[in-house]
């Protein structure tokens, strides 16, 4: 069964790759303007979870609904926006017209709805002048900003994004996260992520997942009292390394 | 297709590579061959033993120089392509009724044919005058009145062509029926770029790491297979354009190939344009197809080239081999392969068949509009990303 009041639920989701199980009766809830975060170790399942949310992977059983529609219509009708970990922008376009391109196809037509669009990304990217200039010679933390402003300047009803501040130096990291807790209310936002400081300063509500099964799932700090440690991440060590796999509901 | 035509313009090494590259590269090889065949005469050597063969080896010498060859007499300062020797015996024999008159030939196996059968052609006519004048000698030995030449030609041949319809055609319309095989043979290897442009256009963007959010977005799987096609399309009559120029340099070699002049008529031109452009598109659709159903790794790029090259191989030798004015069963069902239909439509159509061309080429637009239709119901972003 599934809530539509959420703006994510999924619900028992299993996903296998041939026969290994990916994903094992994982079920979450995220709420209207929240920022959920969605962590656990590598290979836990976390990338494939983002990509049956944003409609990419359709071939899964259980239910998952975006504002109580399937994945893939409500990628369809742009309630979605996302950012793979790895993305990259188009390094031949400038980062104006990469946000331009993303624009177009968000706002359907709509020339003034695109321009908006544009606006406000070029003030999310916060590129300067560079913003004319070809995402090639962007640094890794200016093209992962870009992408940031691309994913958000649409004002999608869902944003996910996947390990957004990977890879970046600390200045370009806190850079994303502030952009980040910006968009707070905005729009509900899904990341995931390694670092459980960056969890810990921007969710609202986070899911760990170990292996593929839910271990744990609520606020940052009700899963630290309930774990009976100091932080968020002795919790996920606490949760993760040590196997315990019976789960936590705050 | 605006992102795409812009990413592309300047993506300097795939223009490079793929577009300027043959806009340069085909002229050019048309030019050397052009080249080649200008400054490349055929050169033949005439030794003469004996200063009464002079007239036979004036008249040859006159002949082949008359139709482009160099010829050297007793002496060449370059390696001849075919040396001529006539012996010292030869006006003795050839001016004897009873007797039989020899040359020997040595032919150069790296030269180019056109040589020898300029010797051939000109030892012929001599051959020829002879024996005309050998007849006129019996006549006045036997006293009887007969013109030589009805000895010599007892046969007439006369050779009249008819177009697969019933109707009369010209001798002009046969040697563009023969040239239209040729120019049907080239079109396929012409448009194989597109294959490159359609995978690059999609393993590129997967590569490149664009494709996943792009998959992510509210596009439609319509616009995003239209907009591959359509940019492969637009790159592949870029590209092509050096490849006509290619094709406007070897019509210049037409006689040779054909054996007599052939003039392009504007609608011949047209037709091949329009079929080229078609060839464009059943590539771009199939490569897209195929990757949509087995998914956008490097490896499943190399069955789009076996898939697409097995098929267009069959319709070049197709086209070479088949008498497409006459096909019956069986062999009408390779019509059923794609790309034999646009060699088919272009040959019907010199054939004198316009109706039944005009059926192959609709039918071949609409499966093109049906492949994209399908790619496009059956495009699983899932399948594409991941393997």
């Amino acid at each position: 069964m599934t809530n539509d009041s959420f703006a994510v639920s999924v619900t028992k989701l299993t996903k296998k790759f041939g026969d290994k199980v990916v994903l094992d009766d994982v079920t979450f809830e995220v709420k209207e303007g929240e920022v959920f975060g969605i962590i656990g170790p590598n290979g836990a399942g976390k990338t494939t979870t983002l990509r049956i949310i944003a409609g990419i992977i359709r071939k899964y059983e259980g239910e998952v609904r975006v504002y109580g529609l399937k994945p893939v219509d409500a990628r369809k009708v742009g309630y979605i926006s996302y950012m793979p970990e790895d993305a990259f922008p188009y390094d031949n376009l400038t980062g104006y017209e990469n946000l331009e391109f993303y624009a177009k196809i968000y706002s359907k037509g709509d020339k003034a709805k695109a321009r908006e669009y544009v606006e406000r990304g070029i003030t999310i990217a916060n590129l300067g002048d560079r913003i004319y200039d070809r995402a090639s010679s962007y640094s890794r933390g200016m093209k992962r900003r870009l992408l940031i402003a691309r994913t958000l300047m649409v004002k999608p009803k869902v944003a996910i994004l996947d390990e957004p501040t990977t890879a970046l130096d600390v200045e370009s990291a806190i850079k994303v996260r502030e952009t980040i807790r910006g968009m707070r209310g905005e729009s509900t936002i899904v990341i995931s992520s390694h670092n459980m400081l960056e969890v810990e300063y921007l969710c609202d509500s986070i899911v760990l997942i170990n292996h593929g099964r839910v271990v744990a799932v609520g606020r940052p700090k009700e899963i630290v009292e309930l774990t009976k440690t100091n932080n968020l991440e002795e919790a996920f060590i606490k949760l993760t390394v040590k196997e315990n796999d019976k789960g936590l509901i705050a | 297709m605006l992102k795409e035509w812009t990413d592309v313009k300047r993506d300097r090494k795939l223009l490079l590579g793929s577009v300027l590259l043959p806009l340069v590269l085909l002229p050019l090889i048309g030019g050397i061959l052009f080249a080649a065949a200008v400054t490349q005469p055929p050169v033949v050597e005439i030794i003469n033993e004996n200063v009464s063969n002079l007239k036979y080896v004036n008249y040859l010498v006159d002949y082949i120089t008359s139709h482009g060859g160099l010829v050297y007499v007793n002496s060449s300062p370059v390696l001849p392509d075919v040396k001529v020797v006539f012996p010292s015996q030869f006006y003795y024999n050839i001016t004897n009724i009873n007797r039989t008159a020899s040359v020997e030939i040595t032919y150069l196996i790296s030269a180019n044919s056109q040589a020898f059968d300029l010797v051939e052609n000109g030892l012929y006519n001599i051959l020829y005058n002879s024996s005309l004048n050998r007849i006129e000698q019996i006549e006045k030995i036997s006293n009887v009145s007969v013109p030589p030449q009805k000895i010599r030609d007892p046969l007439v041949v006369y050779i009249a062509y008819v177009q697969p319809t019933g109707k009369a055609a010209s001798s002009s319309e046969n040697n563009l029926a023969q040239l239209a095989r040729i120019v049907a043979v080239i079109l396929f290897p012409a448009s194989t770029p597109v294959i490159f442009f359609v995978t690059d256009g999609i393993l590129g963007e997967k590569e490149r790491k664009t494709l996943e959010s792009l998959l992510a977005s509210p596009i439609s799987a319509k616009s995003f297979i239209a907009s591959k096609v359509a940019i492969s399309m637009l790159l592949g009559i870029i590209s092509s354009i050096g490849d006509v120029a290619g094709l406007v340099v070897f019509s210049l070699f037409a006689p040779f190939i054909v054996g007599a002049s052939v003039s392009f008529s504007l609608s011949f031109v047209a037709l091949t344009v329009v079929l080229y452009l078609l060839m464009v598109f059943l590539t771009a659709s199939i490569s897209v197809l195929i990757l949509v159903l087995i998914g956008g790794s490097s490896k499943n790029v190399q069955i789009v080239n076996f898939v697409i090259t097995s098929f267009g191989l069959v319709a070049s030798f197709s086209s070479l081999l088949v008498n497409f004015g006459n096909l019956s069963f069986p062999l009408s069902t390779i019509l059923l392969i794609p790309y034999v239909q646009i060699v088919a439509s272009l040959l019907l159509y010199v054939f004198g068949l316009v109706q039944e061309s005009i059926f192959y080429i609709s039918g071949t637009i609409i499966a093109c509009i049906l492949l994209i239709l399908i790619s496009s119901r059956f495009l699983d972003s899932e399948r594409l990303l991941l393997k």
